[in-house]
């Protein structure tokens, strides 16, 4: 890990120079309590998952596969939803994010933190206020000019790559900022033109990056409820507002099943993250 | 070479049209009062040069006189704020750098990193749309150049800082340019592989031919290569010549202390008769073969190489013109060669000398009374523009009147 | 590609330099800053511009379920702010929903950031499981907290076998549970953010106060955590401005104490009254502004005093 000097003594809770005091060991069990905060919820809806019990007592007195087999036909729809917005999102954000991060991050001169400010500054926002910022903006499109993308896929996507896009743009910027600028001289003096050089050249320098960029993006679509709730339509509810719904006023067990599979997907999804980009980056050390 | 030249530092029109004649002769790159300014601060000022085909020409300088901003601009990565550049006679000075056809060879490498090293250097001729395999023969060709025709199929990672630099000489020769650009390419590198690397590029610049312009700070590399040097400070030029040329006959201050060491002095010509100037040096005189014509009472300053001093016992020599009396201050011994300090109350100076230690050879120690001597034609002038004051030359005239030259 | 021959006109020569660059390189190969322009319009039409329509909304009338009048600017929507107990409350639970998440995630989050930074054996396995949790969906982790939480749950079961507790807490429907379930949900943003704090605390500096004779409960109050302080602060306000604007778990977990964001939703999907709504998300948004502020200036002036 980073911040080690090779010389310093051996500092780590599991051995060290000075005597283990009561101090580390709450800190540990606190680091502990932490850990559990943080996963446990996860765990528990999982389990929960295969309980007997209608009200999902725990830990569970039987366990059964009953609630897989039972999953609202529903649920893969709206899945389906969720995927296909998600997937848009992602391109939109890529589209949009990349030549942006590459021009904040070669930006000269003064303006670049101010640019960079505005540029991720949806994150500031509360979904809540952006969602119905946006319903209201469809619906005087829809007023004024006749457009009626209230409901529809297109609306959510629009307002889903304004979230989802400063995610990109936080992950491309520092890798961005460490490409070399001669390798890109190299290309034009051999030859290539900008644009060539852009697509030969540059993306594949930040290809971690966009993947990186990519799966937050992917994520925060996928898992959105504000922004989704209010924009979204009669065949355009995702999973996410559906189990909002369901967890607030029809909480079943088969909920626990979907949440399980949810969390399979997701789970495999950072695998691949971590895999392809490496942990270190993706903490960002 | 015995052009009489105005000791003028700062144009340097005359200077770039009139030096040695090139191996090939024919010009192929001509930079014409190229200027650039900066927020009003200006980096390169007013330089013209020409650059013969097949030349290996260096540009040197320390950093911040405009080299590397000079060299871009040739590569076509930074527009002049005025002057043109012209190759074979066609101004090239606002074509982009994609259609100049000049390879060149960046400090940090800038290999692609995603490309295995074979994909690096055939870069540029699929660009030119060579077949895949046209342009994979040619890469292993130029491979074979630098001798790294069994990493073709290795990524740049995989490579150590001297090899990667050899690819990125492969890969921008591989466009077969007109003209080879090298922008401090061995800085990176470690002491040793600096020299071997920089040889190499010698041979590979004699192999093929190509006109070769080299960016560096360090001297002693630019005099390892080149064919011809250009002395750059603070945007201007400051000479342009042959090494030797630059080592013997320096025509400014700033060279002479740039390029090698030697002992400098302020000095008056009191006389000048046949190519032969007698230079009034604190109560003494030295005499200096000129190949600049001065007048009495110009101010000049004198330079002798530590190489060129001879030393030797106290009356063993004779006299004759440009002997002194001297004692050692200080001696360094370096292996080869020593060192010592010879301070020459005559001349006001503290001179250094170099000499080699062989059989036989004297030993010089501290405190040691020695005669000096060195030849006319050793001694370097260089003229400053101001004139200097009469009193000492009247004071002389008459002393001048009754000696033999 | 050609143009005539470069004029010695200083105007063009500004026109080049107009590209600030620190030291001369490449002015006419930069990126150009125009690539970022598509993004800026972008936010600007689908974000900045509805935003600030939204806004002004608050000084319209209510006119009915899903209509207002916008023709008059009207402030009678943020006197309804001060009248009606329901929307005091509202700030109120906002507020100090917040500033609990805040001091629970810093609770939790300075030791995690601490062991993961300082532990070799254990810090590479727990960065990974608070990355790999992190990524998981937000109604997971409810349904996972309603479990949890619940009446009948572990902890009030466990609670209550220790002799702690004689009744159930609710933790479930309760401003508690949603203050926890959103401690979970951006307690992994913050343990990333202090953990290069943690890591340029050279461990040496631990040393050298243990060496001067303080314990460990000293050397951390009185050397680590001075050390973290800009580090706790930044996680502090990111933390504040994301728990102001939480919805789905505070929504869910929160029962009848509603905070701002979800009164927001249910203006405007119950009620459908835009103007309130409007004045809740103006009101929300300079809390946050105001809370940040202020805060900024008090640690200043910290520093300086």
């Amino acid at each position: 890990m980073s911040g080690r000097t090779p010389s310093a003594p051996a500092h780590s809770l599991g051995k060290r120079l000075t005597r283990f005091s009561l101090v580390d060991f709450v800190l540990g069990v606190v680091a502990v309590f932490g850990l559990i905060a943080l996963a446990g919820p996860t765990i528990v809806a999982i389990i929960g998952a295969f309980g007997r019990d209608r009200y999902s007592t725990f830990p569970p007195s039987e366990w059964t596969l009953h609630w897989f087999a039972t999953i609202d036909p529903v649920y893969w729809q709206v899945a389906g939803t969720s995927l296909t917005l998600a997937t848009l999102t992602t391109v939109g954000s890529i589209v949009l994010g990349v030549p942006a991060a590459l021009a904040l991050a070669r930006w000269r001169g003064r303006g670049r933190a101010a640019i960079g400010t505005l540029v991720r500054s949806p994150l500031q926002i509360p979904y809540v206020v952006f969602g119905v910022a946006a319903l209201q903006f469809y619906l005087v499109l829809d007023r004024t000019l006749g457009i009626e993308i209230l409901g529809t896929m297109t609306g959510l996507v629009l307002a889903h790559v304004v979230i989802a896009t400063p995610y990109m743009i936080g992950a491309v910027v520092p890798t961005a900022t460490g490409l070399k600028e001669n390798v890109e001289l190299a290309a034009y003096g051999l030859g290539a033109s900008r644009t060539r050089t852009f697509f030969t050249i540059t993306i594949p320098g930040l290809k971690n990056a966009i993947v990186a960029g990519a799966l937050f993006s992917f994520l925060i679509s996928f898992d959105d409820v504000p922004v989704s709730l209010f924009l979204m339509g009669a065949g355009t509810q995702t999973l996410p507002v559906k189990l909002y719904f369901d967890t607030q006023f029809s909480l079943s067990p088969s909920l626990y099943a979907v949440a399980a599979v949810i969390t399979v997907f997701t789970t495999a999804a950072v695998a691949i993250l971590m895999r392809v980009v490496g942990l270190k980056r993706l903490s960002g050390r | 070479m015995d052009s009489t030249m105005p000791m003028d530092t700062t144009s340097t029109t005359a200077a770039s049209y009139s030096e040695a004649p090139s191996k090939a002769g024919r010009v192929g790159l001509h930079v014409e009062g190229i200027t650039k300014t900066f927020h009003d601060a200006p980096v390169v000022r007013d330089v013209s040069l020409e650059v013969h085909e097949g030349e290996f020409l260096t540009l040197l300088g320390p950093s911040g006189c405009g080299k590397t901003t000079l060299i871009r601009m040739i590569a076509g990565y930074i527009d002049p704020t005025r002057g043109r550049i012209l190759q074979h006679d066609a101004d090239i000075t606002h074509l982009p750098p994609q259609r100049r056809n000049m390879g060149m060879v960046f400090q940090d490498y800038a290999l692609f990193e995603h490309l295995t090293i074979r994909e690096n250097v055939a870069f540029g001729p699929r660009i030119r749309r060579l077949s895949r395999s046209a342009s994979r023969a040619r890469a292993d060709e130029m491979l074979e150049l630098v001798g790294l025709q069994g990493s073709a199929k290795k990524y740049p990672a995989q490579l150590s800082g001297g090899m990667k630099q050899r690819v990125a000489l492969a890969r921008a020769l591989a466009i077969r340019p007109n003209v080879l650009l090298l922008d401090e390419p061995f800085s990176a590198l470690d002491a040793k592989l600096r020299v071997s690397l920089r040889d190499e590029v010698r041979r590979v610049q004699q192999t093929t031919g190509v006109t070769t312009i080299l960016v560096t700070h360090d001297q002693q590399e630019a005099f390892g290569v080149s064919d011809r040097i250009v002395v750059m400070r603070e945007g201007s030029v400051e000479q342009v010549g042959t090494p030797r040329e630059l080592y013997h006959t320096p025509r400014t201050p700033f060279v002479l202390n740039f390029v090698g060491h030697s002992t400098r002095a302020e000095g008056v010509v009191a006389s000048q008769r046949a190519g032969q100037t007698r230079l009034a040096v604190g109560t003494d005189y030295i005499t200096a073969h000129s190949r600049v014509s001065f007048a009495p009472g110009d101010a000049v300053i004198v330079a002798v190489r530590p190489e060129s001093a001879r030393l030797s016992h106290p009356g063993s020599e004779g006299s004759g013109v440009n002997t002194y009396a001297g004692i050692v201050s200080r001696t360094e011994f370096v292996g080869a060669k020593e060192f010592a300090e010879v301070s020459l109350p005559s001349l006001g100076i503290s001179l250094a000398a170099e000499y080699s230690i062989g059989a036989g050879e004297e030993r010089w120690r501290e405190g040691d009374a020695v005669e000096v001597r060195f030849r006319p034609e050793d001694v370097i002038t260089i003229g400053l523009t101001t004139r200097a004051e009469q009193p000492s030359i009247e004071r002389e005239q008459s002393s001048i009147e009754g000696e033999q030259s | 590609m050609t143009t005539t021959q470069a004029p010695p006109d200083p105007k063009t020569a500004s026109l080049t330099a107009a590209v600030r660059l620190p030291r001369p390189r490449t002015s006419r190969t930069a990126t150009p800053r125009a690539l970022i322009v598509p993004l800026i319009v972008f936010q600007t039409v689908m974000c900045f511009a509805p935003q600030l329509y939204f806004y002004s909304i608050a000084f319209a009338t209510s006119t009915g379920p899903g209509a207002f009048d916008a023709s008059q600017w009207t402030l009678e929507n943020f006197g309804q702010l001060f009248t009606s107990p329901i929307y005091r409350n509202a700030i109120g639970d906002t507020l100090v929903f917040a500033v609990s998440v805040v001091f629970a995630v810093l609770l939790l989050g300075f030791p995690l950031a601490y062991v993961i930074s300082r532990s070799r054996t254990w810090g590479v396995p727990l960065l990974a499981i608070v990355i790999v949790t992190s990524f998981t969906s937000v109604i997971v982790r409810v349904l996972g907290w309603k479990i949890l939480l619940g009446d009948a749950g572990p902890i009030n079961t466990a609670l209550q076998h220790l002799g702690l507790i004689a009744e159930p807490l609710r933790l479930v429907n309760s401003l508690p549970g949603a203050v926890i379930g959103t401690v979970n949900a951006v307690l992994p943003l913050v343990v990333l953010l202090l953990i290069p704090v943690m890591d340029q605390i050279p461990r040496s500096v631990e040393d050298a106060s243990a060496g001067l004779g303080a314990g460990r409960a000293r050397t951390l109050w009185r050397v680590v955590l001075p050390l973290s302080r800009a580090g706790l602060l930044g996680s502090a306000f990111v933390t504040f401005a994301y728990a102001m604007g939480s919805f789905t778990t505070p929504a869910l977990l929160g029962g009848n104490s509603m905070i701002l964001s979800v009164l927001i939703s249910q203006q405007v999907r119950t009620s459908v009254n835009y103007p309130m709504a409007a004045t809740l998300a103006l009101t929300l948004m300079a809390l946050v502004v105001v809370v940040l502020l202020v805060a900024t200036r008090f640690d200043r002036k910290k520093v300086s005093g």
